[in-house]
């Protein structure tokens, strides 16, 4: 199983290559999500994503945020990416909508899959979501929506300092 | 025409309700289609081409 | 309070789509529901009864199913039905409209973020609430451990677990809503109103409520799924894939019980002679109405049925695994561009076994504008009726060509597909111009189908099916066997000396015939005389009936019809007969072939092979009135062919485009649409066969 999922990587790694659908390599293609014990530690994702940074510095793909986050729009975020949603432009139908679905400011998304339409994943029950069995409170609860550009564009969501993407191992 | 065949009258008669029951069935006119009759107990149908429900229309409209 | 009020107890059954709100109704009202609409509206409205409590303490409860919604309060038709069946406003058709005694929120333990939104919203209304918090099983497996006492506790209502699925916790949720409807005690708790708000309290009560590891995003097996069946080209690869082995599957698996239809219909049909003869009836009018026009009526519906309910079983299969979601995802791609959403696609594919249960499925498409467009263009999916017409037209053109046939018919299916969607792109750029409402769809997880479910909505789609195309179908037979019957011509010169030739062979008083096939002759002079006699009045006999038969047809009001517009059908290549044909297939495609085997071979087809073959032949090599020109010759079978694969001729299912589009003008448009792009379809098919000497 492991054996035929990651040839299944690497058969996807190269046509995303091949087509310049997604840069990032089979390795980071999945989506990684930051580790935090929010038990501890209560805070503000950004700055949790700084700390969690500052921990799994050896990590791979990790990277040492400096300055507050910034925002973006969901659709700049590629695979794997996490952020947080702060507000949107959406006409009130379809605003009100995404925030029934679950796309509601404060709220942590992680992009699947970028495109056309992209698919995100709602996280709901904390702040934070973890990587391997972590024990801290909350759900990881998921809804994985599919979104067509036009409204991916107008939702804007937070991300680490520097317009880099906050990743984690 | 074979009036004098009770079998004609018959099968005639069968397929004048087989019309009768599809013209019913098609034609919105009001004393023949039942579809016409029940829309005054009814609400009307909502599929606008405006994309907006009748009721929230209606609501705008007061 | 609602206008009446009933004794019956109600519960609506309200939740999130993709909370198994469906296979809970199901578990718990099994068979015993029907299904109609909600009042002006085309959504389904399904109403179980169900009997909750034991011995003297049991109560007879009425379950509305509602539509999935995400909120109470969305401007969208799903919304707002839910919304007027929990506030007494509203009721399915057919039913008192009373504020319902309880309502069952149905949540989903592995997202309970979203769904305690609906819950809030639900409990605001201060009904008796209980609330079902399905696919625990599911939950647990992730190591989600949801605390029942806690949710009980922060919402102020009945909260159980279940897995609806497996049967779980179903009788502790019948207790709750057994108390729920005889005590009738409201929520003690009252969720925030404003939406900001709402949403923190359900955050709030999911960190207090849940514990554990839960599912690791990006890991599951579901993302993995998704990283090829939402890619751009193996989820287009895999969507055809699994497209082709669908309709592979339907194709070969139906054809053994539309085998058995033909042959129990064929039966009933010997049945009645056999009857018909016991009770000394004379064979006339009544006996042909009952046999060509009731009995071949309607198994030319139910020979049908094996495909359409096979199809919508694997459909909802896949549907269930959470499949279809990502293929509407694949294809939104492929079809924005005709100014269709992805949501189209399952409406689409539906009618590819018949347009009415398609019609249907496009309720699915939230944007008005789409929906009508995707109705109007489906009946340009090559349907089940539409095949006995290319396999007899594909036949005549490629006898001794089947792989040339097969190709063929697969281009039916592509020319259908095409002109569907390039009819949606034109009308999406003129009567339907707007701004297309952007994809946002919910993937759920892939899980295992259940079987119960797609039974039990195959059996509902199939009672449509029979319900609105039988009726009508039956219907449209009988008036198109009076048509053909009536009036009565009286037998020509020529019939009637072939009969007299037939009284004087049989009296031995002749011994020449006229029969002007000099192969037939050599084979009659070679048998004994005895036999030789027989031979003669048999087929003397069998063609006087072919020709009174044409002769009658010819006569009739239909055959008047098909005289009267065959100049309109002339450019196509149609001379009387195949007009005939034409016209008695506007009202149902599948008539065409046995309307021209009676015109033209003067018998339908059978169960006997030979005798069928006997008539394709005759098809085949039959003439015009000049005698000179086939009337199946080539240009005007691509004629046809073109003709068939573009044309509306299905009269159920104009019926139920005017009812689901709210008005008649819809039906109209798209009767005249398809007619006139398939008169100039087959125009062109026509003057190229010409021009390339198929003449």
């Amino acid at each position: 199983m492991v054996l035929r999922l990651n040839l299944i990587d690497a058969i996807v790694g190269c046509l995303n290559g091949l087509f310049a659908m997604n840069t990032t390599p089979p390795s980071t293609s999945l989506p990684q999500v930051v580790r935090h014990d929010c038990a501890s530690d209560p805070c503000h994702c950004a700055g949790a994503a700084e700390r969690a940074g500052a921990e799994g510095a050896g990590g791979a793909g990790l990277r040492s945020v400096a300055k507050p986050s910034q925002a973006v729009a969901l659709c700049a975020l590629k695979t794997g990416q996490t952020g947080v949603i702060a507000e949107s432009n959406l006409s009130e139908d379809d605003g009100k909508l995404l925030r029934a679905m679950g796309l509601s400011p404060g709220r942590r998304v992680v992009m699947c899959r970028t495109g056309e339409p992209c698919i995100v994943a709602v996280v709901s029950g904390h702040h934070h979501a973890e990587v391997g069995g972590a024990d801290a409170q909350g759900c990881r609860c998921a809804a994985r929506i599919g979104l067509a550009r036009p409204l991916a564009e107008k939702i804007m969501v937070s991300v680490g300092a520097s317009g880099e993407p906050t990743r984690g191992v | 025409m074979p009036v004098d065949d009770w079998q004609f009258w018959v099968t005639t008669l069968v397929a004048l309700m087989a019309l009768g029951y599809l013209l019913r069935n098609v034609l919105p006119v009001p004393f023949f289609s039942k579809r016409a009759k029940r829309k005054k107990h009814e609400r009307r149908a909502t599929l606008t081409v405006s994309a907006a429900s009748t009721s929230a229309q209606e609501k705008r409209n007061g | 309070m609602g206008a009446a009020e009933s004794t019956e107890r109600r519960v609506a059954l309200v939740g999130n789509p993709n909370t198994g709100k469906t296979t809970l109704f199901n578990r718990l009202t099994g068979l015993r529901h029907k299904t109609s609409n909600f009042p002006g509206t085309t959504l389904d409205a399904r109403v179980g009864r169900l009997s909750i409590g034991a011995g003297d303490h049991a109560v007879p409860v009425e379950l509305v199913d509602l539509p999935g919604v995400y909120s109470l309060e969305l401007r969208q038709l799903e919304s707002e039905v839910a919304l007027g069946v929990i506030e007494g406003r509203s009721a399915p058709v057919g039913e008192a409209a009373f504020e319902p005694q309880a309502v069952l929120v149905v949540v989903d333990a592995t997202n309970l973020g979203r769904n305690l939104l609906l819950v809030g919203e639900t409990l605001r209304r201060r009904l008796p609430t209980v609330v079902a918090v399905n696919m625990a099983d599911l939950a647990a497996k992730q190591g989600l451990h949801v605390d029942a006492a806690v949710l009980r506790e922060r919402l102020g209502c009945a909260v159980v677990l279940i897995s609806a699925r497996a049967g779980e916790g179903i009788d502790e949720l019948r207790s709750a809503l057994h108390e729920a409807v005889t005590v009738g005690a409201v929520p003690t708790r009252t969720p925030p109103g404003d939406e900001a708000a709402l949403g923190a309290w359900a955050e709030e009560i999911v960190v207090s409520a849940t514990s554990g590891s839960g599912e690791l995003i990006g890991r599951t097996f579901t993302d993995r799924a998704d990283l090829v069946l939402t890619h751009p080209v193996l989820g287009v690869l895999a969507f055809a894939g699994i497209m082709t082995g669908l309709f592979l599957s339907v194709f070969w698996l139906a054809q053994y019980p539309m085998g058995w239809i033909e042959v129990l219909f064929g039966g009933m049909g010997s049945a009645l002679d056999w009857a018909w003869d016991g009770l000394g009836l004379r064979v006339g009018p009544l006996h042909d109405l009952l046999k060509d026009g009731v009995i071949a009526g309607v198994g030319s519906t139910l020979v049908f049925l094996p495909q359409i309910c096979l199809l919508f079983f694997l459909i909802c299969l896949l549907e269930d695994t959470g499949y279809l979601a990502r293929a509407a995802f694949v294809m939104d791609r492929a079809l924005r561009p005709f100014g269709l959403p992805g949501h189209s696609f399952v409406p689409l594919l539906s009618s590819h076994a018949c347009a009415l249960p398609g019609i249907i499925a496009a309720r699915c498409i939230p944007d008005s504008r789409q929906r009508l467009a995707t109705i109007l263009v489906a009946p340009f999916m090559t349907c089940s009726a539409r095949l006995p017409v290319y396999v007899l037209l594909t036949g005549l053109l490629f006898k001794d060509s089947p792989v040339t046939a097969a190709l063929a018919f697969v281009g039916c299916y592509a020319l259908g597909i095409g002109a569907g969607v390039l009819s949606a792109l034109l009308a999406r750029r003129t009567i339907l111009r707007g701004q297309s409402r952007p994809m946002a769809l919910e993937l759920p997880t892939y899980k295992r189908p259940s079987l119960r479910n797609a039974v039990l909505a195959t059996a509902d789609r199939a009672m449509v099916f029979l319900k609105k195309a039988g009726t009508a179908i039956l219907a449209i037979c009988i008036v198109l066997w009076w048509m053909g019957s009536y009036p009565k011509a009286e037998p020509s010169a020529q019939v009637v000396a072939l009969r007299e030739q037939v009284k004087l062979v049989e009296s031995g008083a002749a011994t020449a015939w006229n029969l002007n096939d000099p192969a037939k002759l050599a084979e009659l002079a070679k048998l004994d005389e005895p036999t030789r006699k027989k031979a003669i009045v048999e087929e003397l006999t069998a063609l006087a009936d072919h020709l009174e038969h044409r002769e009658a047809k010819s006569a009739s009001l239909m055959g008047v019809m098909g005289r009267t517009l065959e100049p309109v059908f002339r450019p196509l290549g149609y001379d009387w007969q195949l007009t005939v044909g034409v016209l008695a297939s506007f009202a149902a495609r599948e008539v065409f072939v046995s309307t021209m085997s009676v015109v033209i071979a003067g018998q339908e087809e059978g169960d006997d092979e030979a005798a069928n073959q006997t008539i394709r032949q005759e098809l085949a090599s039959a003439t015009r009135s000049d005698g000179v020109t086939r009337v199946f010759s080539p240009a005007a079978c691509w004629s046809l062919l073109v003709f068939y694969v573009l044309a509306m001729q299905c009269l159920p299912t104009l019926v139920l485009t005017s009812k689901e589009s709210g008005h008649i003008k819809w039906a109209v448009l798209q009767f005249v649409w398809m007619t006139a792009v398939a008169y100039g379809g087959a125009l062109l098919a026509y003057n190229l066969a010409r021009f390339s000497g198929l003449s």
